[in-house]
């Protein structure tokens, strides 16, 4: 007998549609380590991540009957974070905030990801989209297309775009020397040169 | 512009989880170093984002977090509303009742004025003189010479003239507007 862990996303999403409450908890146990730590990795506390994950899971369990399996159910769930993410990140954008309040974010944001490499740490100064695309392509390994249908943007701008921040990301690299040691080079240049 | 080109398909290499096998990329990288470093660099950028960690959270972190989102779903009718793909319907409170009231007011007051305005009232025709009145008017106001009567006749005028644009977007091909035309402008004759 093929157990719940053994199903496809898909099978698990249909059968979840139909009620089957241990096949949405097999959904739970897959997706929800990722989407926590891409909401974390985004917003400012663990809190704030944790509500997203909840109503992620809760959008996603209610909608389940309209869910089309042809798709991928992973991409799905990420456009249902993602869109969440940057509803929440508006709301909390800290030149909405006072002065007081934004400076505590600030130190708040530069404590939250204790176990984040320099390398991500430096991701995450980046442009928020550009992160995004980051983690989705390193960290979730999504195909350039999942990544435009998960931000809603199109392929080739999400391309461009891969391009300019692993671009920008070598430069930064580049010229923090005493950081790239834990690189495996330390000589990372991804500036064209034509020939 | 050669190298330019082949370093596009390495990037393309790097965006896709499939091995993209292209005998001509090959026989570039070995013979152009420059392409070759680029493509390891690009190579070692991409291993490193993918081990190095971003944002961990703990296990205890993690069940909880599963816990939390398994116990919002708990309640039976919830798990009835994903069948059908909607949400447990509100319950209806005393603020719908009072909002339903007001919104059927509003709708039936814009309804009403939008009907005043498009189409006017019977009792609004039966009070228009007709042409006839209208230049007998005119012909007794021509009659005074009187500053005050002068006035009158002019605002007299004023209000035909507007009324005349009334019955021409109304009825632009009525005869009666016609009529009313050709009275006004004999009118305008006579007082030239």
């Amino acid at each position: 007998m093929v157990t719940n862990q053994q199903q496809s996303d898909e099978v698990l999403a249909r059968l979840a549609a139909t009620g089957d409450r241990a096949a949405f908890n097999e959904l739970v146990q897959r997706y929800c380590r990722p989407l926590a730590e891409f909401a974390a990795a985004r917003l400012t506390t663990f809190q704030d991540a944790e509500d997203i994950v909840q109503e992620t899971f809760l959008r996603a369990y209610t909608a389940m009957g309209s869910f089309d399996p042809s798709y991928s159910l992973k991409n799905w769930l990420f456009t249902i974070a993602y869109r969440l993410v940057v509803s929440e990140y508006r709301k909390k954008r800290p030149d909405r905030l006072s002065e007081q309040a934004a400076e505590a974010l600030t130190e708040e944001t530069e404590s939250a990801s204790p176990q984040s490499s320099w390398l991500w740490n430096e991701v995450r100064k980046m442009k928020t989209s550009d992160h995004d695309i980051l983690w989705l392509r390193y960290k979730q390994d999504m195909e350039i297309e999942d990544i435009a249908a998960v931000m809603g943007k199109s392929a080739s701008g999400i391309r461009v775009q891969l391009h300019r921040a692993r671009k920008r990301l070598a430069k930064k690299m580049k010229g923090a020397d005493n950081h790239t040691a834990a690189f495996q080079n330390g000589t990372v240049c991804l500036e064209r040169t034509h020939s | 512009m050669i190298c330019q080109y082949y370093r596009s398909m390495i990037e393309k290499q790097a965006d896709t989880n499939h091995a993209i096998e292209s005998p001509q990329l090959t026989a570039h990288l070995q013979q152009c170093s420059a392409c070759r470093d680029y493509r390891e660099q690009l190579t070692v950028l991409g291993i490193q984002l993918q081990s190095q960690p971003a944002y961990e959270i703990s296990e205890d972190q993690l069940q909880h977090l599963q816990a939390a989102v398994m116990e919002q779903l708990s309640d039976e009718s919830l798990g009835q509303a994903a069948l059908c793909g909607f949400t447990q319907p509100k319950p209806v409170t005393r603020f719908h009742i009072i909002r339903s009231i007001a919104a059927v007011l509003v709708l039936a007051a814009v309804a009403g004025l939008s009907f005043r305005v498009l189409i006017p009232s019977t009792s609004t025709h039966e009070t228009l003189p007709t042409p006839s009145q209208m230049t007998s008017q005119f012909s007794a106001a021509m009659t005074f010479p009187d500053q005050l009567m002068q006035s009158e006749i002019q605002s007299l005028r004023n209000d035909t003239k507007r009324m005349i644009s009334f019955l021409r977007k109304c009825t632009p091909s009525s005869p009666a507007v016609t009529e009313v035309l050709v009275t006004e402008t004999d009118s305008e004759e006579k007082v030239n």
